[in-house]
Parts: structure tokens; C-alpha cells; sequence
């Protein structure tokens, strides 16, 4: 009795590993064919069992819960994706070509100070490579929350492009003074990676609306439409 | 437009319920039995595949019991899974008959 109840909890302390709503909804059912499953007399989880039940919570925490057939939203969460990937690209980028900068600076002007480099630096590189790997996290955020399903999410995401795209009109309504042409290049990229995005959402907001509608005119009863939010 | 080739854990556990309810622990002994004792999942895995194939609509709980002090929970395959899996049925079908042909084994000639 005692090393049954000491894999028991064992088991529970690794049913941890899965979100609080995915306990509450298959918590006991999953301990039941844990134990089912178990070695009799065995009071300790296997290191595979520990591993199998570790990757299956880091599978529901992380995984989008779009069906496959909504086909637009899941093109959105690779956009976003693919926007993180590209981000990370940037701002690796900046870090690993900063000495070369440095040198090409100094082979133009030989009395290139270490103090301007320094203001280069802190000034220019450095916001931009932390700028980048905040937007890493940001597109990961957005690609996690609308894989949720989440309205916020969406809206969230919308606002990111019309901040991007003001941003991008502002420093060309100055003559890309802001921009230097690969900032620009970059810049543009991005801007078409969100726009994919945001485009895709909306055509699958508007799949979901419609489908609502066509079940509700079936059924005879009144539209209500409500976004899927993940427990 | 290629479509991705569905997991073997996944086709094994559409297959397990193709031929009705079952509960979890049901389910992963029928795999270990469909595939022979060669794919043999473990909980994590398999209630992920479950979590999957509900989210895409290819299985539904059907019933919930109590057996032990235990919830039980029984899923059955859903008529969209039923359609998947005999599609993905078909194609294994297909390319096994491909293999056998080139390999001249039909009619069990080896």
C-alpha cells in the first residue's frame, strides 16, 4: 500500500509538467493508466516515463490548439514563426558583424576613436540588437497566444503592424534618412511577414464568423459568435 | 499541395478506436497489439495524440465512468477521423503495393 501511494504521488508530482486545465480535465484520468500501466511493486517513475511525461506537458503548453483544417490561422502561427526566426537572424546578425563594422570604420578614418566606437555602439548597435531579440519574444508571444485562439491575440497582432507600418512610412517620409538600406531591406521583410499574418488571421476570423452563422441558420437559433479561448 | 504523413502513434491509435470505444489504458494495449508489440506508447504520448485528434475533431469523449475510484474516460473515432484514417489507410495500402511490386513479391514469391 505504501509504494502504491508513493508512485501515485510520484505521479501526480510529474502530472505537473501538464497545465492546471489540462490536470483538471484528464489529471486522475491519466493517473489511472499510469498506475494501470505501472510494474507491480514499483514505487518510482523510469526515467522514460519522467521524459515521456515531461515533453507530453511541454507538447500541450506550447502546442497551437488551431485545427488543422482552420488552415489560414495555422499559416498565421507560421508566419509569426518565421518572423521570430528572422528577428533572431537580425540581431545575431548585428552582434557577429560588429567588429567587422569597427574595422571598416577604421580603415576609412584612422583617427576613429575607441570613444566614437563606443558611442556607435551604445548609441546605434546595441538598441538595435536589443530591440531585435525583444521582438523575438514578441512574435514568439503572439505566435503562442494565437495559437490559443485568443481575440486579444489577434487585435494584439493587428496593432503590431500598424505600429511597424507607421514606423516604416515615418522614416520614408524622410528619405529612409532613418534607414540604412539593409534596415530598410529588413524593415520591409518583416513588415511583409506581419502583413502575411494579420491577412491570414482576419481570412480565418472570418471563415470561423461564417461557419458560426451557417450552423446557427441550420439549428434556427440566434448567431452568437464567441472567440475560442483556451481554458 | 503534399500532405504531411500522419505519425505512426497516431494512425495506430485512430486504428485501436476504428473498431469502437475504448479508454485510455484499452487503447494503448490495442497498439501494442495492432503493431505487433513494436510500437508500444506511454501516457504522455498518448494523451497528446488524444489532445491532437480532438482539437482536429478525429476523435470525441463518448462516455465518462468511475471504475476503482478512477475516472475512465471512453473515446470513440468521430465520421471526419473515420474519413482521415481510411484515406491514410489507402495510402499505406498503395505504397506497400508499390514496394511488393518492385521488390517482386507479389504472390508470395520471395
Amino acid at each position: 500500500m505504501g509504494e502504491s501511494e508513493a508512485l501515485e504521488r510520484a505521479y501526480r508530482r510529474w502530472l505537473r509538467c501538464y497545465p492546471r486545465w489540462f490536470r483538471l480535465e484528464h489529471g486522475e484520468e491519466m493517473l489511472g493508466v499510469l498506475l494501470a500501466g505501472s510494474p507491480p511493486e514499483s514505487c518510482a517513475l523510469g526515467p522514460m516515463d519522467r521524459l515521456d511525461l515531461a515533453l507530453g506537458g511541454l507538447g500541450v503548453r506550447l502546442r497551437p490548439r488551431v485545427p488543422r483544417s482552420d488552415r489560414a490561422a495555422r499559416l498565421a502561427i507560421r508566419l509569426m514563426l518565421l518572423g521570430a526566426v528572422v528577428e533572431a537572424a537580425l540581431a545575431i546578425l548585428i552582434w557577429a558583424t560588429a567588429g567587422e563594422i569597427r574595422n571598416n570604420i577604421a580603415a576609412r578614418d584612422p583617427h576613429y576613436s575607441t570613444g566614437q566606437w563606443h558611442g556607435e555602439m551604445t548609441g546605434r548597435l546595441e538598441p538595435l540588437a536589443i530591440g531585435a531579440a525583444v521582438f523575438v519574444a514578441v512574435w514568439l508571444w503572439m505566435a503562442w497566444a494565437n495559437g490559443r485562439g485568443r481575440l486579444w491575440a489577434k487585435l494584439a497582432f493587428g496593432l503590431v503592424l500598424i505600429s511597424t507600418t507607421l514606423s516604416l512610412l515615418q522614416g520614408l517620409s524622410q528619405g529612409s534618412a532613418t534607414y540604412a538600406p539593409q534596415d530598410l531591406l529588413a524593415g520591409l521583410v518583416l513588415w511583409g511577414v506581419e502583413l502575411g499574418a494579420v491577412i491570414a488571421l482576419a481570412c480565418s476570423e472570418i471563415r470561423r464568423i461564417s461557419a458560426a452563422r451557417a450552423a446557427a441558420a441550420r439549428t434556427g437559433s440566434p448567431s452568437t459568435v464567441h472567440t475560442e479561448d483556451a481554458a | 499541395m503534399t500532405k504531411r504523413a500522419m505519425q505512426e502513434v497516431t494512425f495506430l491509435v485512430l486504428t485501436a478506436l476504428a473498431a469502437g470505444p475504448q479508454h485510455g489504458y484499452a487503447i494503448l494495449s490495442d497498439v501494442a497489439t495492432i503493431s505487433d508489440g513494436r510500437v508500444r506508447p506511454r501516457a504522455g504520448t498518448l494523451y497528446s495524440a488524444l489532445d491532437r485528434l480532438r482539437i482536429d475533431g478525429l476523435v470525441e469523449v463518448e462516455r465518462e465512468e468511475v471504475v476503482g475510484g478512477r475516472l475512465r474516460r471512453y473515446y470513440r473515432l468521430t465520421a471526419e477521423g473515420a474519413t482521415v484514417l481510411a484515406a491514410e489507410a489507402e495510402r499505406a495500402r498503395s505504397r506497400a503495393a508499390t514496394a511488393i511490386a518492385r521488390l517482386g513479391l507479389a504472390g508470395g514469391t520471395a
